[in-house]
């Protein structure tokens, strides 16, 4: 196609440069009529014709490349990496790059899938037996010594966190995949955040920790369940880094949903990593937890096609999500 | 109480009857879903315990043939995808109770003793609850103490009208999330025994009996 194009061009410049050759030939006088005549004919039907020619490769090339964004968008919206881009050309550059495009695909789908099935695994091969292990462990704990019984009772414990942890893995690679999203219905987040707020605030009053809240009418598009997971999420950092009689600001304001407490924050250095799962502050390492709670909201927040950002309170840490129109 | 396992993994059948059998409930197993549909069908059964995957005929088919065929007894299904779409899907199919493999027994226990006693269970279409010298008048949503009234926000009167209507059994902090709060989501903390401990505090304060008792490991239990 490219090859077609130069041809055109070329020609039409040879024409060109023909006439300035020709008058520069015939310097004294007017060239023949006749020629004269034939050539401009000639020289503007190849530009007519170049004009023609690109007006229908770029018309092409746009509606190709257009076609190219138009999957890889529905991809990244459904998340189902079995689409594929239409090969209709195998002659032109734009073909060869569908098909690698398409190569590229497959393999990210071969990746994911793996991905996917390691995961699997971590739930058949770990998850099965460590409940099978803390299953007995509680029946030794009935028939155990006294000093043996809280041993086992801690133990207990310990195994149930870990599988809470790979629940809480499986779920983010769940969410990852993005096949919740046929669920997505138009949800209010005043209410949303209401319930949020109506299960935590007892929570933060135990910790002498005030919230108040100021809230809009805005809807969002999405899964009320992971939604409310995600606020859960923030609202119980910010109770568990924020000091004794602290406060917590809540604002949803056209749909930008805002929590900020008045805690230590976290320093910019951190402020990206804190999403990366199993991340934890240095500072932070001798409070409950996982290091999966953000991961699980950034993870929520993409699927929505939000965006999320965290920024200094002063003091404190803010994280704003920033809903986008359906 | 008589419950059915359909269970084609023999370790989780029987680590599942023992279970029952140490809690003094019967419980018959089935390995495939053609004879737990015929067991099921021919036996009187007060629970259904039922795999999702199984060889010869899936769960959800045997429990929309059972339905199909006006079996009204309860059935727990039991999945090891675990994915909040699928339990939609089971409940949908006639289930009334779903939980994910793998579990705490306890959480089985709680789950199959409240499912298996709510059809004969009086509480269920009473206006009026009773719990010692607790009342909850269902219409008026109104709860007295030895005749006082206690004053209680909506979300810690339905708490305590799930404990009551299931007083006498142990209720999951799961359970609890699932039928008083209506979301499906992991609470990250304690926030479960913040609010009994509130409700404890309005509903006991200034008498002797105690009510909501915790039972370690499981769950709580209101009793008379
Ligand atoms: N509100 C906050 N104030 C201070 N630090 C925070 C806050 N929220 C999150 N962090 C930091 O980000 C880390 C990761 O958070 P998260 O993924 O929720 O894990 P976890 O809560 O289990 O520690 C925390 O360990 C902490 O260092
Ligand atoms: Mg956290």
């Amino acid at each position: 196609m490219a090859l077609l194009f130069t041809t055109l061009l070329g020609l039409s410049v040879g024409i060109l440069f023909y006439f300035g050759y020709y008058f520069a030939q015939n310097g004294q006088g007017l060239p023949n009529q006749e020629v004269m005549l034939w050539l401009t004919a000639l020289g503007i039907a190849f530009m007519v014709l170049v004009i023609l020619t690109s007006f229908a490769i770029s018309t092409f090339v746009v509606g190709r490349t257009g076609h190219i964004a138009a999957i890889a968008k529905s991809i990244m919206d459904t998340g189902d990496l079995s689409q594929r881009i239409s090969v209709d050309s195998r002659w032109d550059d734009l073909g060869y790059m569908a098909e690698t495009l398409n190569q590229l695909l497959a393999r990210i789908e071969e990746l994911m899938h793996g991905v996917k099935n390691v995961s699997d695994n971590i739930a058949h091969d770990l998850r099965t037996p460590l409940t099978r292990l803390r299953n007995n462990l509680e029946i030794l704990q009935k028939s155990a010594h006294p000093d043996t019984s809280a041993l086992c009772e801690s133990m207990v414990g310990e195994a149930d966190r870990l599988l809470a942890t790979f629940s809480a893995l499986l779920r983010i690679t769940y969410i990852e995949t993005g096949r919740q999203r046929h669920k997505f219905l138009n949800t209010p987040l005043n209410a949303l955040i209401r319930d949020v707020l109506e299960m935590y605030e007892p929570v933060a009053e135990e910790k002498g920790i005030k919230i108040s809240a100021q809230l809009d009418n805005s809807a969002c598009h999405g899964d009320r369940d992971l939604l409310f997971q995600a606020f859960v999420n923030l609202l119980d950092n910010a109770i568990k880094f924020t000091p004794a009689g602290g406060m917590i600001q809540i604002t949803l304001d056209d749909k930008n949903v805002s929590i900020a407490d008045s805690g230590p924050g976290v320093d910019m250095a951190d402020r990206e990593k804190i999403f990366e799962r199993f991340y934890r502050a240095e500072s932070s390492r001798n409070t409950d937890g996982n290091g999966l709670g953000l991961a699980l909201v950034a993870a929520v927040v993409k699927l929505h096609g939000a965006s999320i950002t965290v920024a200094d309170a002063r003091p404190g840490l803010r994280v704003t999500i920033a809903f986008r129109d359906a | 109480m008589r419950i059915l396992i359909i269970e084609d993994d023999r370790a989780v059948a029987d680590y599942i009857r023992n279970g029952f059998r140490e809690a003094g409930i019967v419980a018959d197993c089935a390995y495939d879903g053609k004879d737990g549909l015929h067991l099921a069908t021919s036996q009187t059964y007060d629970l259904l315990i039922v795999d999702r995957m199984l060889p010869e005929m899936d769960g959800i088919s045997l429990i929309k043939t059972l339905r199909g065929s006006g079996h009204t007894l309860p059935v727990l299904i039991l999945s090891a995808l675990g994915e909040i779409d699928d339990r939609v899907m089971g409940l949908r199919s006639g289930g009334d109770d779903y939980l994910v493999k793998p579990f705490a027994f306890a959480e089985l226990l709680a789950r199959a003793e409240v499912l298996a006693r709510r059809k004969t269970n009086p509480q269920a279409s009473q206006t009026v609850l009773k719990i010692a010298d607790l009342e909850m008048d269902m219409l008026a949503r109104k709860v007295t103490r030895a005749g006082k009234p206690v004053e209680l926000q909506t979300r810690e009167f339905r708490l305590l009208e799930y404990l009551v209507r299931n007083k006498g059994q142990v209720v999951t902090r799961t359970m609890l999330l699932e039928n008083v709060w209506d979301y499906h989501f992991d609470p990250q903390t304690n926030v479960i025994d913040v609010h009994i401990s509130r409700l404890r505090g309005k509903i006991n304060a200034g008498h002797k009996i105690q009510l909501i008792r915790t039972v370690r490991g499981a769950g709580y239990i209101i009793e008379d």
